[in-house]
C-alpha cells in the first residue's frame, strides 16, 4: 500500500458524495491523497513527503472508494460540523447502543432531518450533535420513531475498540 | 565493545523483597542499589495506578471535555507534575476508554510521564517531525498536536499490526499532518530526508510499566536488557543520521535499566558528539552506577518514578549537536 493522488474521476466521486451530504465546502479546497482505497484528508506538507517518499499512510482516512466513494466516520464527523442533511440524533442510551454496534429503536430518537427516506443512508448524532455512526433507514420519516429497530447500524465510533 | 550488565550484590533484603513480590532477585538488587526510597517504589508498584488522559485540543478544548466527562459522572484532578492537558481519572462509573468522548478522539488515554518525550522536543508548527517508533501512536499525535497540525509528523514502525493501531489512533485523533512508513526505523535514512526533530521512544524492556502490566516482573530477563541495550544504540545511530544541524533529538524509554538509559545516552555523547540540555521535570539522571561513571552532562536527563511523580517508570533525554 503507498499513498498516491487521487484521479481527477475520484476527486468527483468525493465532491459529488460530500456535495450530497451538503458539506461540499469540507473537501472543496482540501488536500487529499489516496491510501490504497481510503481517501483521506492530509496538510499540505504531509502530502509532500507522503508522495516523495512512498508513505502507506498520510492524514485521517474520511471515507473509502470503490464504485462510488461511501464516507467513513472522520468523514462523518466534518460532515456534521457543517450539514444536518440526512442526519438522526439519538439520546444518551441511544448513543451507547450505536456505540456497540447495536441497532437503534425508535424510541431513542430525539430528532430527524427533513424528508428521509427507507433505506437511506445517515449519519447518526449524539445529543451534542457529533457523528457516532453511520446508519441505514427502515422508514421514512413518518416510521422512524415507533418502538421497534428503525436504524441499522452500519458503521460506529465503538469499532475502535473491538477491532 | 558488547554492553555489559550493570549488577549488585545480592542481600537478605533483596532476596526477600524479591520473593514477597515475585520479582527476579536481579531487579530487585538493582533498584535498591540505584533507586532513591526503592522499597516505596516497590510497594506503590503492586497498587494499579488510576488512568490519566491526554486532552486532544485538536478536537476539543480542554474546558468543554472536562464539563463533557464530569457530565457522565467521571471525577479528574490535573497531573500533580502539571503537564499541560495532562489529568488523571479519579473516580470512573465505568471504563474512561469506553466514553464516547474517547472513541471520538477528544483525549488519549496517556500516563502522564510519556508527555515528556514530545514536550521536551518542542516542535514547532511548520517542522519536520520523525517518529521513530511511533506505535500504537500516543507520541505521534501528541506531537500532532503541539504542532496544530501543520507541518509534517512521519511515523515509523516495522510491525503490521501496530501500524494499523497507529493509523486507527492517526484517524481518530484527527492528526493531518501525519505520514506513516512501515518501515524498521534503523533504515530510516532510505527516506533521505532530514528532520528538525526526532523523537526515538526506543523499543525496552518495559520495566517502567510493571504498575500497568505486572507481567512484565518477569518476562524479561539480563539477556533481554543486553539485547534492547545494542538495539537502542543502533537506533541512535539511525537517528543522528538525518537530524539536521539544528536539530533536536529525544531519547526515551520505558524502563529503569541503566543499560537501556543513561548508557546509551553516554554513547550517543561519545561516538556522536552530542549534548544534553535540561528539561523541566522530573528527577535528574544518574552519573554514577556503582563503579560506571557517564559523562555529567548526563544529569540533565530525567527520570520518572511511580512514587515520586504518580507516573510510570520513564527516561527522557533530550538531545543536539554542540555547537
Amino acid at each position: 500500500m503507498t499513498t498516491r493522488v487521487p484521479t481527477r474521476d475520484e476527486v468527483t466521486l468525493i465532491r459529488r458524495e460530500f456535495g450530497r451530504w451538503g458539506a461540499f465546502e469540507v473537501v472543496e479546497d482540501a488536500e487529499l491523497v489516496m491510501n490504497d482505497d481510503r481517501v483521506a484528508i492530509v496538510s499540505p506538507e504531509a502530502k509532500e513527503v507522503a508522495l516523495a517518499s512512498g508513505a502507506n499512510h498520510a492524514g485521517i482516512d474520511i471515507g473509502e472508494m470503490g464504485r462510488r466513494f461511501r464516507l467513513d466516520l472522520e468523514g462523518a464527523a466534518l460532515v456534521a460540523g457543517v450539514s444536518r442533511r440526512n442526519m438522526v440524533t439519538v439520546d444518551d442510551r441511544g448513543e451507547g447502543l450505536a456505540l456497540y454496534g447495536r441497532d437503534l429503536f425508535g424510541t431513542s430518537i430525539l430528532d430527524v432531518s427533513p424528508d428521509i427516506k427507507a433505506n437511506q443512508e445517515v449519519i447518526i448524532l449524539n445529543r451534542f450533535g457529533e457523528a457516532i455512526a453511520i446508519g441505514r433507514t427502515r422508514f421514512d420519516i413518518g416510521g422512524l420513531r415507533q418502538d421497534r429497530v428503525t436504524v441499522d447500524i452500519v458503521k460506529d465510533r465503538g469499532g475502535y475498540l473491538r477491532d | 565493545m558488547a554492553v555489559q550488565a550493570l549488577d549488585f550484590p545480592s542481600t537478605p533484603l533483596s532476596r526477600e523483597i524479591a520473593k514477597r513480590h515475585k520479582y527476579p532477585e536481579y531487579m530487585i538488587r538493582r533498584f535498591l542499589a540505584l533507586i532513591p526510597d526503592a522499597e516505596e517504589m516497590i510497594r506503590i508498584m503492586e497498587i494499579r495506578p488510576p488512568a490519566h488522559i491526554r486532552v486532544n485540543t485538536l478536537k476539543i478544548t480542554e474546558e468543554k471535555l472536562l464539563e463533557r466527562l464530569q457530565i457522565r459522572g467521571f471525577e479528574l484532578e490535573p497531573h500533580p507534575l502539571g503537564l499541560p492537558h495532562s489529568y488523571v481519572i479519579v473516580d470512573e462509573p465505568y471504563s474512561v476508554g469506553a466514553s464516547s468522548e474517547h472513541l471520538q478522539g477528544y483525549f488519549y488515554l496517556q500516563d502522564a510521564a510519556s508527555l515528556v518525550p514530545s514536550l521536551a522536543l518542542a516542535p514547532e508548527p511548520g517542522h519536520r517531525v520523525l517518529d521513530m517508533a511511533a506505535a500504537p501512536g500516543g507520541k505521534t499525535t501528541h506531537i500532532s498536536q503541539l504542532m496544530d497540525n501543520r507541518g509534517v509528523v512521519v511515523a515509523v514502525d516495522r510491525d503490521r499490526k501496530r501500524v494499523r493501531a497507529l493509523v486507527d489512533n492517526v484517524n481518530r485523533m484527527g492528526a493531518r499532518n501525519a505520514v506513516v512508513f512501515r518501515m524498521d526505523a534503523r533504515d530510516v535514512a532510505s527516506l533521505d530526508m532530514m528532520f528538525d526533530r526526532v523523537l526515538l521512544d526506543a523499543p525496552c524492556t518495559g520495566e517502567g510499566v510493571i504498575p500497568r502490566d505486572p507481567t512484565r516482573k518477569a518476562s524479561r530477563g539480563i539477556s533481554d536488557i543486553l539485547y534492547c541495550s545494542e538495539n537502542q544504540r543502533e537506533l541512535i545511530d539511525a537517528a543522528v543520521s538525518i537530524l539536521s544541524k539544528d536539530g533536536v533529538l529525544v531519547y526515551s524509554t520505558c524502563s529503569f535499566t541503566p543499560e537501556e538509559d543513561e548508557l546509551v545516552v553516554d554513547y550517543a555523547i561519545r561516538e556522536h558528539g552530542l549534548t544534553v540540555e535540561p528539561i523541566l521535570w522530573g528527577d535528574p539522571a544518574f552519573t554514577r552506577m556503582g563503579d560506571v561513571k557517564v559523562n555529567g552532562e548526563i544529569r540533565n536527563a530525567r527520570r520518572f518514578y511511580p512514587h515520586r511523580h504518580g507516573t510510570i517508570g520513564f527516561f527522557v533525554a533530550k538531545l543536539r549537536w554542540k555547537r
